[in-house]
């Protein structure tokens, strides 16, 4: 038996390996959108901005200057991926325009294409995210010279709760504060070395990970939660022991830590990009100097 | 006496017994003409024989008091106490059953009575690959697709897993395997033969519209006094008692896979995709002679199954928890009268079904909760009408209440049809739900076997009637009282089937029928689902031919499904409130299948088999067909087993097309989330690579002393080393495509013991 246990150990482990790393920038990426302000009613004004990088470093300015708009269509409640199918068709796009940011009012109808609002009929709500909310699709493309980018980014709309108890949903109205995007302090690395492992940390204020009042759909109350915050590392070369570093929402922790296995001499560059559990982005970046 | 079925391959129990001791020579003699009867099997002490054409058949046993036992589609089961303090000799009077429904007189030998349909001895199905668990022989039948690797799905001529029902003894079961597919779930011991019918039942089975799995358990007085075994993957120990006329046996069976990889490795980084659950299962079988062929049998049979899993990722947003924990018992008690022109059967039965799963992808969840309590009651009388008529009707109640709850995404769990991207996360639009859901299905049944010469026919009728509850029909919102869903459906269903006998061992038959099944209770949340749900419907028809002369069997068939009424999503972009779900889905499955079946050729008995298949599903009328998620064009499997003296070797090869999936044909990246999400192609437009696999199992019996024997087996599961394609697989940005490979090679030793 010792011996067949043997062989299902030997030989079992079996998934064919496949890069599931995002951490270091081997060809231009989008980094992420952000919206300003990073939650908005409809008809309010946001900007966005697009951060790209590449393995030379950032991209910016007139080497790729990014389309944006609005996608229209909204998506089935059976697809998984954070947008509808249809917003890969130009006919569902509203245009913003090209140009580094944009700045545009939200569709005043964001509730009711992308939120809990529904048409006249008896329709069913949208469901909204783990964090109670809905979001309004941003598409950027970024068309380097053969080699073309598309993105997303999910512009949060404030909306009122459509199936909630009335006195709950009055209570919501009253006690939700919309998101803001988090502060990131600057990445700090000391003089750094070719092939040496060096320590990054991303940090940010206690007051980045911001409370909210949130509408539990399994118990019908409103309770108070804490954004969870993740730290996605990126380089320009060397390795990066892991891609993201989380802090759940019941960790007061304020940073995270990871190890970055320096590249060749020459110059690097290092990004963190802070997500927010309520969909608001902060971005540092840093030239490091690596040394022979 | 070569005239009466024998079914599948019951022919290989005809190996003689092994066991030194007493020998009991025997004579089954018809109790009327006192012609010898042969083909019939004979259990006793745990050993199974057929009768020679003369009648006669032989058996050797260590001394002692058994119940011996003959039965026979064609006679009616006859069980007697048997002494044996040395050889002895025994005449056995028994009686012609009339002609069953769906199983008809005047076949020869060793083949299936209806098409495609296969029965196998438990004995027999231990002996060939598939770990020693007799039921596990399902997956390498004729007609069952070969599933993926740790799936304990059972796919039938095309028909999805949820549309095919198990029972046991007539008693429907919530599954066959425990999770992850490695064991069955309604254990191992006592198991006494394995049915399988891929479409066109007759009117006594309902509430499925794919096939039937009946599990028959053993006469506990076949079970040895006490049986242990272990191999890598478990424990397990089984026994009998004798009180007076009653006998009790036992078994029960506990995993130890988990633990046992634990002591040399980390099981994480042994096969972080590969499923090691835990399970255990026990059961108690009691079988009381209450007066000459008036007999009381009762079972109790519970399973327990848990599964928790972590796949660690560098991203903690796409890091997996998978948490499953599963509890079913079923406890039945039958009353069974048999009578020169027929037999009466009346059975109560009552179970519990609890299933919780857990899953978190990032910061995404998913929750579900189900606890059932499920019953009902059968009774079934058959009577020969005349020489040539046989009646069989009967009512069958089924009842099922479940408390449920939910919370997540609505795209989990996956249902068939799903465009779904292995390893992608579920959507994060999440939402709760508890409810609760009935379901009653009061039925009768009848079933009419005429035969007229050389053509048998078999005219049959189902009439359910189902009461379909569900707790609200919009989602609830605080405390408001909420309307509830009923529903009063009829349905009829008209079975039957015609037989003509071209040579003496060449038959042509075709079966056709309707079937209907109610929709799932997990189905009607006013929030995931749609709370009036009605029944699915299909109709079959299968024909074919057979050609018998033992020990070989030729068997060619062809089948047609069509599935309506199917509960599919409904793919909207808004749908409306509490219709999530609709019953517009439609397939159709047809396909052909080739059958070589060998039994007890020189100790060798097997079959070959190939199935060609095409099954296609819609999900709306305005959408295109598209292949069903476990459609397997082409399935090839040889399965043989070889006793002779104190070995039995046994192998099995399965060839099959890859299931079909639907590509990434693209990418794009999602800001809020910081991965890719997937551009998916046409809806499982592509299909995994041909599947091959070859598997060996030896046993070596061996005596420890007089009355205890021993066995050690090996089996090499993927001898080849082929890496199997199970899933497609990307990587982060979806540039990059590859397999999830199965295992190479899965070893499994163990060694037996019994008295």
């Amino acid at each position: 038996m010792t011996r067949a246990i043997g062989l299902v150990l030997a030989l079992a482990g079996c998934d064919a390996a496949l890069d599931q790393r995002l951490a270091i920038l081997d060809q231009p990426r989008v980094l992420a959108v952000i919206a300003e302000p990073a939650e908005a009613q409809p008809g309010q004004a946001v900007t966005y901005a697009v951060v790209v990088g590449g393995p030379d470093g950032a991209i910016e300015g007139g080497a790729a200057t990014p389309r944006w708009a609005f996608c229209a269509a909204p998506k089935p409640p059976t697809e998984d991926n954070a947008v509808s199918t249809a917003c890969l068709d130009a006919g569902n796009l509203v245009p913003l325009g090209a140009q580094a940011t944009v700045t545009a009012a939200l569709p005043s109808n964001g509730c009711l294409q992308f939120g809990p609002e529904t048409p006249p009929g008896n329709f069913r709500p949208r469901d909204a995210d783990p964090t109670g909310g809905y979001y309004q699709p941003v598409r950027v493309d970024v068309d380097l010279p053969g080699d073309p980018l598309l993105a997303f980014g999910l512009s949060r709309i404030t909306c009122h709760l459509a199936t909630a108890p009335s006195n709950v949903a009055f209570m919501y109205d009253m006690s939700y504060a919309a998101n803001h995007n988090p502060t990131l302090d600057p990445i700090v690395v000391g003089p750094v070395r070719a092939h040496h492992d060096v320590t990054l940390t991303a940090s940010w204020p206690a007051a980045a990970a911001e409370p909210y009042v949130f509408y539990d759909p399994a118990s019908q109350t409103l309770v108070t939660r804490r954004e969870a915050m993740r730290v996605s590392w990126f380089a320009t070369g060397g390795a990066i022991d892991v891609d993201a570093s989380a802090v759940d929402e019941r960790d007061p922790t304020t940073s995270v830590s990871t190890i970055w296995h320096t590249p060749d001499a020459g110059t690097a560059t290092l990004w963190q990009v802070l997500r927010d559990s309520r969909g608001g982005i902060a971005v540092q970046r840093a030239q490091v100097d690596v040394a022979p | 006496m070569k005239r009466l079925a024998v079914l599948a391959v019951l022919g290989a129990l005809a190996t003689p017994a092994r066991a030194d001791g007493p020998t009991l020579h025997g004579v089954l003699v018809d109790r009327a003409s006192h012609q010898p009867i042969g083909g019939a099997v004979i259990q006793i002490g745990g050993e199974l024989v057929a009768s020679g054409d003369d009648g006669t058949f032989e058996v050797s046993l260590p001394a002692g008091t058994y119940t011996l036992t003959v039965s026979a589609p064609f006679l009616v089961t006859r069980a007697q106490p048997v002494t044996l303090t040395g050889d002895v000799a025994l005449t056995i009077e028994v009686d012609p059953a009339a002609a069953p429904s769906g199983e008809q007189i005047e076949i020869s030998d060793v083949a299936p009575t209806a098409v495609g349909e296969t029965r196998i001895s438990a004995r027999l199905a231990r002996e060939l690959p598939g770990g020693g668990d007799a039921a596990k022989i399902v997956q390498s039948l004729p007609a069952v697709a070969r599933p993926p690797a740790g799936s304990s799905d059972i796919v039938i001529w095309g028909a999805a897993p949820n549309e095919s029902r198990v029972f046991v003894d007539g008693v429907p079961v919530m599954a066959l395997y425990h999770v992850g597919g490695y064991r069955s779930a309604v254990g191992n011991d006592l198991i006494g033969d394995i049915h399988l019918t891929p479409a066109a039942f007759g009117p006594d089975r309902g509430r499925a519209i794919g096939g039937v799995i009946d599990l028959g358990l053993a006469d506990p007085a076949s079970v040895p006094a006490w049986r242990v075994q272990a191999d890598v993957l478990d424990a397990s120990a089984a026994g009998k008692l004798e009180l007076g006329g009653v006998t009790i046996a036992a078994a029960a069976r506990q995993s130890w896979l988990g633990p046992a990889i634990d002591l040399v490795t980390d099981r994480k980084r042994l096969a972080p995709n590969a499923p090691i659950p835990s399970w255990s299962d026990g059961q108690l079988l009691v079988r009381a002679p209450l007066a000459d062929r008036l007999v009381l049998t009762g079972w109790l049979i519970g399973a327990l199954d848990a599964l928790d899993r972590t796949l660690a990722s560098d991203d903690p947003a796409t890091q997996v928890d998978e948490n499953t924990d599963q509890r079913t018992a079923r406890a039945q008690l039958t009353l069974r009268r048999d009578r020169d022109d027929g037999f009466d059967s009346a059975t109560l039965w009552l179970g519990r079904d609890r299933t919780t799963y857990d899953l978190q992808v990032g910061l995404i969840p998913a929750r579900q909760r189900s606890a059932s309590w499920v019953g009902g009651a059968r009774g079934t009388q058959q009577r020969r009408l005349a020489a040539a008529a046989t009646l069989t009707y009967g009512l069958d109640l089924d009842a099922e209440t479940a408390e449920l709850a939910r919370a997540g995404s609505l795209t989990i769990p996956v249902r068939e049809g799903d465009l779904f991207i292995f390893g992608e996360p579920p959507g994060d639009d999440v939402n709760a739900d508890r409810w609760h859901a009935s379901t009653i299905d009061a039925a009768s049944h009848a079933a009419l076997d005429l035969r007229l010469g050389r053509l048998t026919a078999t005219i049959g009728d189902r009439f359910d009637v189902w009461a379909l509850t569900a707790s609200r029909l919009t989602p609830r919102v605080g405390a408001l009282p909420g309307l509830g869903a009923q529903q009063l459906l009829f349905t009829d269903d008209p079975r039957g089937s015609l037989q003509y006998q071209l040579t003496a061992g060449v038959t042509a038959r075709v079966d056709a029928g309707r079937y209907h099944q109610a929709r799932a209770a997990s189905d009607t949340s006013a929030v995931f689902g749609t709370p009036g749900l009605g029944v699915e419907q299909a109709w079959h028809v299968t024909a074919g031919g057979q050609w018998r002369r033992a020990p070989f069997a030729l068997e060619a068939a062809v089948y047609a499904r069509w599935l309506d009424d199917l509960v599919s999503r409904d793919l909207a972009v808004t749908p409306p409130l509490a219709q999530n779900l609709t019953q517009q889905g439609t397939g159709r499955v047809i396909g052909a299948q080739l059958t070589a079946r060998l039994v007890d050729w020189r100790g060798v008995t097997g079959w070959l088999a190939y199935t060609l298949s095409r099954s296609q599903r819609k999900d709306a009328p305005t959408q295109d067909d598209r292949f069903f998620d476990h459609d397997q064009t082409h399935g090839l499997v040889a399965v043989a087993g070889w006793d002779h003296g104190p070995w039995t070797v046994g192998g099995r090869l399965r060839l099959a097309t890859g299931e079909p999936r639907t590509a990434v044909i693209g990418a794009f990246f999602d800001s809020r989330s910081g991965r890719f999400e997937p551009i998916r192609g046409a809806h499982n437009g592509v299909r995994l690579p041909t599947f091959f696999a070859a598997d060996v199992r030896g046993e070596r019996r061996f005596r420890v002393s007089d009355h205890v024997h021993g066995a050690v087996y090996l089996e090499i599961q993927n001898l080849t080393d082929r890496a199997n394609a199970e899933e497609l697989i990307y990587n982060a940005d979806f540039a990059a495509k590859g397999y999830l490979t199965s295992l190479p090679v899965l070893a499994i030793g163990g060694v037996r013991l019994e008295r």
